[in-house]
């Protein structure tokens, strides 16, 4: 979800995919990206739209995810139990 | 004013190389310089020698050739362009469409989930072609490409739960 924020609005699978390579240096499988993505979408936390078609795609279009209200909310209720847990713990400066 | 330029000696046997005629817009944009500059004489480009002549007006003497109303950049340009349509340009094997493994491209389009199909399909073959264009050659982009689909496809085939069975019966669906 934060990859999808980064890349907003221009967040589709290839760019999530490359964004969560850069950052962290894992490489996911385009399925992998759709799989996760699925889930959320079914849950509410991301809508999609259909894109433009390029050539360099077949033709076929690109799908452009954006993060809902609700998926914003669960983000940062997320992001906030993920600070105060670690707010404290003993060398937390090794975790930082 | 004359500017005539001799062409490098080019070791290449005439019959292999390729050298373009002028084209109509090059000459159209010399000739429509020539007349938005009130040059009254010709420009004149012999492809033989590759001299080009370009005749000013009596009244206009070496030094209204840079000053308004010529833009000699233009012109410069101009001279600069046509002087490189007459360089000989090497051959280059023609541009061939490479497309991504016809059988791996079908797994895909069988088992990934209908709803984003057409997406991961579309990503698929977007990460193919911006490999070819990174330099990869043919083969290590299909292969790439092959891997790809497979990790693609393992997740979801795990998530269904299909099974050889399950394959079986999806690749027999769409087959029949």
């Amino acid at each position: 979800m934060l990859a999808i924020l980064r890349q907003n609005p221009n967040a589709y699978g290839v760019s999530i995919r490359d964004e969560i390579k850069a950052r962290t240096g894992k490489d996911y499988s385009i399925g992998t990206i759709y799989a996760a993505l699925e889930r959320l979408e079914e849950r509410g936390y991301v809508s999609s739209r259909e894109g433009e078609a390029t050539a360099v795609r077949g033709g076929r279009r690109k799908l452009y995810f954006t993060i809902t209200g609700a998926g914003q909310r669960s983000l940062s209720a997320s992001l906030r139990t993920t600070d105060a847990l670690r707010r404290g713990v003993p060398g937390a400066e090794a975790i930082a | 004013v004359k500017h005539k330029t001799s062409r490098r000696p080019d070791p290449t046997p005439a019959s292999t190389r390729r050298v373009p005629a002028l084209s109509n817009a090059m000459i159209t944009k010399l000739a429509a310089m020539t007349r938005s500059t009130m040059m009254q004489t010709d420009v004149a480009v012999y492809q033989d020698d590759l001299t080009i002549n370009i005749t000013l007006p009596d009244e206009m003497d070496v030094n209204g050739f840079s000053s308004p109303p010529m833009d000699n950049s233009d012109l410069s340009q101009a001279i600069f362009d046509a002087m490189r349509w007459h360089e000989p340009i090497p051959d280059v094997p023609p541009k061939t469409t490479f497309e991504p493994p016809a059988l791996a491209e079908s797994l895909v389009s069988l088992l990934a989930p209908k709803r984003h199909r057409a997406a991961i399909v579309g990503d698929l073959e977007e990460t193919f072609r911006s490999n070819l264009q990174r330099g990869f050659t043919k083969q290590r982009a299909a292969r790439l490409y092959c891997v790809d689909v497979a990790r693609s496809l393992l997740p979801q085939v795990w998530a269904k739960r299909l099974g050889i069975f399950g394959l079986i019966a999806i690749l027999w669906r769409h087959v029949h």
